[in-house]
């Protein structure tokens, strides 16, 4: 039917079948602003203004919109300069976007955007309260909502004629370990100008001992994606289109576990408009891991394209590849299925039985270390420090106390999805959402029957990961329907797939027993892990050995006589018939450091310890070993590493005072059945796999001065393209705007082993630097010969090579002489780094909450969050990090969680169900930044993006036990347990 | 996706509505062509059911009024109007303390609500939807079309047969919410995992007293059956009865009693039971503290 509409003030007459809904209508004409990210209205992405108002387009028919008008973000604004022609710019909601770091991933910012466009023709003063009112129908996984709140304020401001300073500000310069200041609050600086919001971020305020001297690190400049991002640009997989291109749909199992006894696709495939119909008998069975990790990969082979095994409701049954998205459909419900059940496990308790049904029973199944696929163990882990035994027997108390943590899903906004198709040379080009395209080219390449160099892998834009996305997730069944049809073929997850047939963090069961002596001093610590890898167990092993590896060295239990270490950490992680377990921002700490931080208040509040002095009195210190480094290293050889900085100390006095720790501590008050309560956790994560994780980056200069930066590194939102670049700009002594930067792509960029592990900034940064350093040293010697000067009396500043007598060139002219006039070469280097440390990121979080006693419901009033993550290149990408992070984990510890049937199949697939926080009932978020120096990398940096997972959750937790007086050892925290934990007896 | 959507319809305005009405009628009645009303379209569209043939939109047939009726007494408020639009309703903000505007509002997101319809809520008839508690709290009637003509039905009875009354077919075209007496106040109070989350259970009270005795009382409740429901024993134990907090802690019991709640993974059966009397408990005691 032909549908007419007004779009972006333009009418429009437009071809839609009746059942297509007006988000599909706008991809399928080009308009890209609008995100598919569900099925179901309730996220937001695909949010249009219909008749001004903002609504979701995704449960809207094409045919609704007959006869109104459409608005979408592309008309908002666009670059101001476009060669000779001049536009009126970017709409002053997108400048205040950018300017404020309000895009993360920017997957959902054309929604943000549209929505506060609408309040703002309502008011130009919108309080705080009708932001996110006017935000809440729009969910960011990335944010926490803060920088888009302040920026909608702030372009309210803008536009009300306000003259508005620059956003953002530098932080303090770093403590010197070698030297700690004393710590000092001061007062906000007189230039704040911050818009006032909810959960203000206040950037830290510490007395410093030295300080290091850059122009562009340090300094919160805006992403170098974000103009694009803020457009709408057509940036992500889901935005490309190619002539011919098929639509890739799977088959999923409904049962939990069995084998596929008869299937018949011969009508699914005598459908009109179905190319291929694959099923386990049409593609070779190649075993293989999905985890996208190095080589060789810590875990078994498991895993085969197409099985004839069900191991999961979810699993695949078979894959189909037609001309339209209604077709696939059709075509999968035409293929028919009997299937053969088997028992199934869905307890990890049960895992291990005797007579337990065999999950792996195949023939082809490759073991590593030690699974035991006959029992269900996909990996098992003891790591045994001293004699712990001994030492418990020594200690005046042993605490012994179980704990439990849920299965969880990232639900970046963008689902999984991916385009493959053969280019002229025969090359399979797989363009996909993956923070690990390097790994997928190397792990596909024998799956697909292709070299290596015949694949090319292209990471556009991502819309959000969280570890979801470093896993070789859906790339194999779109090539392999390439590869079948000769056709280009995009595949894309549902939300429901996304939750069903993706991977999620992987729920633990905790015993934690810990030998303390009367005096509050750690000398003995054990955690006994049972861990659910789910249907395979891709990242069974190195999730499940970073819960101890990472935790467990947080307090060294080497508290007693004898100064050593005594720490025991044994894991079970097994193989039960639930959706597969994978990589989860955090890695396994979040899951540690819940039981080990409610295991820490426990202990204290036995002993009438304050907690936070308990803590300080037994946590790891500057100049000690990691604990545990010398034990385990993600299955492959382990060396000591020395902790080089720490300022967890000064992070746990200054969040204290932050969240009021001496005046709010057991208090009990307020209406009746209104308690409140605050709680804390210490908490530390990793940067980088030490010794293993590789990146590299290559710059190369071009005609103007400017430079092209190609990193493998994958920004999947984080902002890591703009830290990078900012090191780039730093050594080049240029600003970052000078810089194109590219990630990533097979073909073109560097290695990088991929976005996991909080190991951009660290490793990739230290490569880029490495690069730009041998540039760096190209221009000087150019510049030399042009001035007449030693090349090392050259510096580089303010797109000049400076000779000591005040003389330059500019880069420009460098260029031109390199390039074009004599001694004639490319300047072009190339740097890459791999780091024998580690060097730990250290915080401490506080949490705030109000419990209603008679419903169990916990309200989060505060958060804070104070860090030790090395020198902050970038204020605002990292608080955002932070922000996001915060608010990811306040949903593990207070409503997210996926509930299961008896049958194994999920109950809440959705969102709504499974909960994730909206704009409009945030708590206030505090973050400040500790500087120190970690002077293994060239700019002091550590990691910043996964520890904001760890600590929420004990917090909150303890600010609950605060309130009530009982422990609850469960999260998520829902009514009903802590309701039930009151009403235990 | 609606798979095997068809058609759509949308059938215009009609200088006499009934004529547009038997429109509608006539399309939901082919018994070959599986045909169903598209108000808003988020839970029709997200139920992805591939029995659906042809949808009826209703955006063209005036259903967005939104008015007092002075003579009726009544907020007269089309079926088609969304729950943005009640939510931010002048006389919806008055109404009992505004138990209707607060119930229209806590659902979903900002781009949700301008979508969702009044119409809509009712005839999905969620159990724990506080919109549906709210009109069922003030008392509610439905105003439906069918081929036999207009019907009135209180809120609570077209509920409770929905089923059989919307396949008869008809078409629900508006709501009537009796403005009430000027001293009617009401409260709300919900349990849910976070501030903005659809409740687990939720109950509404409109208490209306005079020299300290209940005049009038309407408690419903939500999540706590398969439908939401009034609890008529907790009200006969009000009324006419001095507003204690002893009579208000029995007339909570007997909301609570009888209830055999269905439990899931947000509450179990017992849970909610025993919220259902915690916050009948609460929305009786603000209700009747406002009155005071």
């Amino acid at each position: 039917m032909e549908i007419n509409i007004i779009l972006n003030g333009e009418q429009v007459a437009l071809e839609a079948p009746a059942n297509e809904t007006l988000l599909d209508t706008l991809r399928r004409c080009g308009v890209f602003s609008v995100k598919h990210g569900c099925e179901t209205g309730e996220c937001g992405a695909c949010t249009v203004r219909l008749d001004g108002l903002p609504v979701t387009s995704c449960t809207l028919l094409a045919a609704q919109a007959d006869g109104h008008r459409v608005g979408t973000a592309e008309a908002l604004g666009e670059h101001p300069e476009q060669g000779w022609k001049h536009t009126d710019g970017l709409h002053p909601l997108q400048q205040a976007f950018i300017e404020t770091g309000a895009i993360q991933c920017g997957y959902c910012t054309p929604a943000q955007l549209l929505a506060a466009q609408q309040l703002l023709e309502q008011t130009l003063n919108p309080s705080e309260a009708e932001v996110r009112e006017a935000l809440s129908g729009v969910l960011c996984r990335c944010t926490g909502y803060v920088k888009p709140v302040a920026a909608v304020l702030r372009a309210a401001a803008q536009m009300r004629g306000e003259n508005v300073p620059p956003s953002g500000r530098r932080l303090a310069p770093p403590i010197n370990m070698m030297e700690l200041p004393t710590v000092m609050l001061d007062e906000p600086p007189a230039d704040y100008a911050e818009p006032d919001t909810q959960t203000t971020t206040v950037l830290p305020k510490v007395s410093v001992a030295r300080s290091v001297e850059t122009q562009h690190v340090g300094a919160p400049e805006p992403k170098v994606d974000a103009v694009k991002l803020v457009q709408g640009k057509p940036a992500f997989v889901a935005d490309v289109e190619m002539r011919g291109m098929l639509v890739g749909k799977l088959l999923h199992s409904p049962i939990a576990h069995g084998y596929i006894k008869h299937i018949d696709v011969s009508e699914a495939r005598a459908l009109p408009g179905v190319h291929a119909v694959l099923t386990y008998q049409d593609v070779p069975r190649v075993v293989h891991s999905t985890a996208g990790q190095s080589d060789p990969i810590p875990g078994p082979l498991d895993f085969v394209s197409l099985d004839r095994k069900m191991r999961f409701v979810g699993d695949r049954v078979a894959a189909v590849a037609a001309e339209t998205e209604e077709i696939a459909q059709r075509a999968l419900a035409l293929i028919e299925v009997e299937y053969e059940e088997l028992p199934f496990i869905l307890d990890p308790r049960d895992a291990m039985q005797p007579g337990a049904p065999i999950i792996h029973d195949e023939p082809d199944y490759v073991p590593f270390d030690e699974c035991d696929p006959t029992r269900n163990v996909a990996a098992h882990i003891h790591i045994e420090l001293g004699d712990v035994d001994a030492a418990m027997q020594a200690a005046d108390h042993v605490f012994e106390a179980e704990y439990e943590v849920p299965r969880v899903q990232q639900t970046p906004i963008e689902p999984f999805v991916c385009i493959t198709h053969w280019d002229s040379d025969d090359r399979m080009v797989i363009r996909t959402s993956t923070q690990v395209p390097f790994h997928a080219r190397r792990l596909l390449a024998p799956v697909l029957g292709l070299p290596v160099k015949r694949i090319r892998v292209i990471k556009p834009r991502i819309g959000g990961g969280f570890g979801n996305k470093q896993e070789v997730l859906i790339e194999d069944i779109c090539a392999h329907l390439t590869i079948a049809t000769g056709h280009p073929v995009k595949l894309e997850y549902t939300r429901e797939e996304q939750f069903v047939a993706s991977t999620s963090r992987h729920p633990m069961i905790v015993r934690m027993r810990t030998g303390v002596m009367a005096d509050g001093s750690m000398v003995a610590n054990e955690m006994r892990v049972l861990s659910d890898t789910g249907a395979y167990g891709n990242h069974a092993l190195t999730v499940t050995g970073n819960t101890g590896h990472k935790c467990m060295s947080l307090y060294p239990a080497n508290r007693g006589a004898d100064g050593a270490s005594h720490i025991r950490f044994v894991a079970d992680v097994v193989y039960t018939n639930k959706p597969t377990s994978g990589a989860y921002r955090g890695y396994g700490v979040p899951q540690g450091f819940f039981p080990l931080e409610s295991h820490m208040e426990h202990i204290a509040r036995a002993l009438g310890l304050d907690p936070l002095e308990f803590r300080l009195m037994n946590v790891v210190q500057a100049g000690e070993e990691h604990p545990m480094s010398k034990a385990w290293s993600e299955g492959r050889e382990a060396h000591p590493e020395l902790i080089r900085t720490n300022a967890i100390t000064e992070c746990a006095r200054i969040g204290a005072e932050m969240i009021g720790w001496g005046n709010k501590r057991r208090r009990s008050g307020g209406a009746e059945e209104q308690r409140r309560g605050v709680g804390m956790a210490l908490v530390m994560q990793g940067t980088a796999i030490p010794n293993l994780d590789m990146g590299a980056a290559s710059i190369k200069i071009n005609d103007d001065g400017s430079f092209n930066l190609l990193v493998g590194a994958t920004d999947l939102g984080t902002g890591s393209d703009t830290v990078l670049t900012q090191m780039a700009a730093e050594v080049l002594g240029c600003p970052p705007s000078d810089f194109i930067t590219y990630s990533s792509d097979t073909d073109f960029t560097p290695f990088d082993k991929g976005a996991y592990a909080s190991s951009t900034t660290y490793i990739s940064g230290a490569a880029v630097v490495e690069a730009a350093r041998v540039v760096a040293g190209q221009i000087k010697a150019v510049a030399g010969r042009m001035l007449d000067v030693p090349p090392d009396e050259i510096v580089l500043a303010e797109r000049q090579a400076w000779a000591a007598d005040g003389r330059g060139v500019t880069l420009a002219e460098v260029a031109l002489e390199s390039l074009h006039h004599g001694s004639q070469h490319q300047i072009m280097g190339v740097g890459s780094f791999v780091s024998p440390d580690s060097p730990p990121p250290f915080a401490a979080q506080y949490a705030e909450v109000a419990v209603d006693t008679e419903t169990g419901q916990v309200t989060v009033e505060k958060l804070v969050m104070v860090l030790d993550c090395g020198m902050i290149v970038n204020p605002t990408t990292a608080t955002g990090q932070v922000e996001g992070g915060m608010t990811q984990a306040l949903g593990y510890a207070v409503c997210e969680e996926m509930v299961f049937d008896e049958k194994g199949k999920l109950v809440n697939p959705r969102f709504g169900d499974y909960r994730i926080f909206t704009a409009d009932e945030m708590p206030e978020l505090q973050v400040r930044f500790i500087q120190t120096f970690e002077p293994t990398h060239p700019f002091g940096v550590k990691a910043v993006a996964e520890i904001p997972l760890d600590g929420v959750a004990p917090a909150v937790a303890n600010a609950v036990y605060d309130a009530i007086g009982v422990q609850v050892p469960v999260i998520p925290l829902t009514p009903e347990r802590v309701w039930g934990a009151l009403n235990q007896g | 996706m609606l798979l095997n959507l068809k058609e759509y319809h949308r059938p215009a305005s009609d200088p006499i509505p009934e004529r547009s009405f038997d429109r509608v009628l006539t399309l939901l009645a082919r018994p070959e062509v599986r045909t169903v009303v598209l108000a808003g379209g988020d839970t029709l569209l997200a139920s992805a059911d591939d029995s659906i043939r042809a949808v009826v939109d209703l955006q063209s047939l005036d259903l967005n009024h939104l008015a007092q009726d002075a003579a009726e007494g009544a907020l007269r408020i089309g079926a088609m109007v969304t729950r943005a639009a009640l939510a931010q309703d002048e006389t919806a903000c008055g109404l009992s303390s505004g138990v209707l505007s607060e119930g229209a509002g806590h659902w979903g997101g900002n781009v949700q609500r301008n979508r969702a319809t009044v119409g809509g809520a009712v005839v999905v008839a969620q159990s724990n939807d506080p919109l549906l508690l709210a009109l069922l709290a003030c008392d509610t009637t439905v105003r439906l079309y069918t081929q036999a003509g207009y019907l009135m039905l209180g809120l609570a009875d077209f509920l409770s047969q929905r089923s059989r009354i919307l396949a008869t077919p008809a078409l629900v075209v508006e709501l009537r919410v009796p403005l009430g007496a000027p001293a009617q106040r009401g409260a709300l109070a919900y349990v849910a995992r976070t501030a903005s989350d659809a409740p687990i259970v939720a109950a509404y009270a409109v208490v209306e007293a005079a020299e300290g005795r209940c005049v009038r009382a309407r408690l419903a409740l939500g999540g706590v059956a398969d439908l939401p429901l009034i609890a008529s024993g907790a009200m006969a134990r009000l009324s006419d009865h001095p507003l204690t907090r002893t009579a208000i802690a029995e007339a909570a019991s007997l909301a609570a009693r009888d209830l055999t709640p269905p439990g899931d993974y947000r509450g179990s059966s017992e849970y909610r039971r025993a919220m259902a009397e915690v916050l009948s408990t609460r929305v009786l005691r603000q209700a009747a503290a406002l009155t005071a």
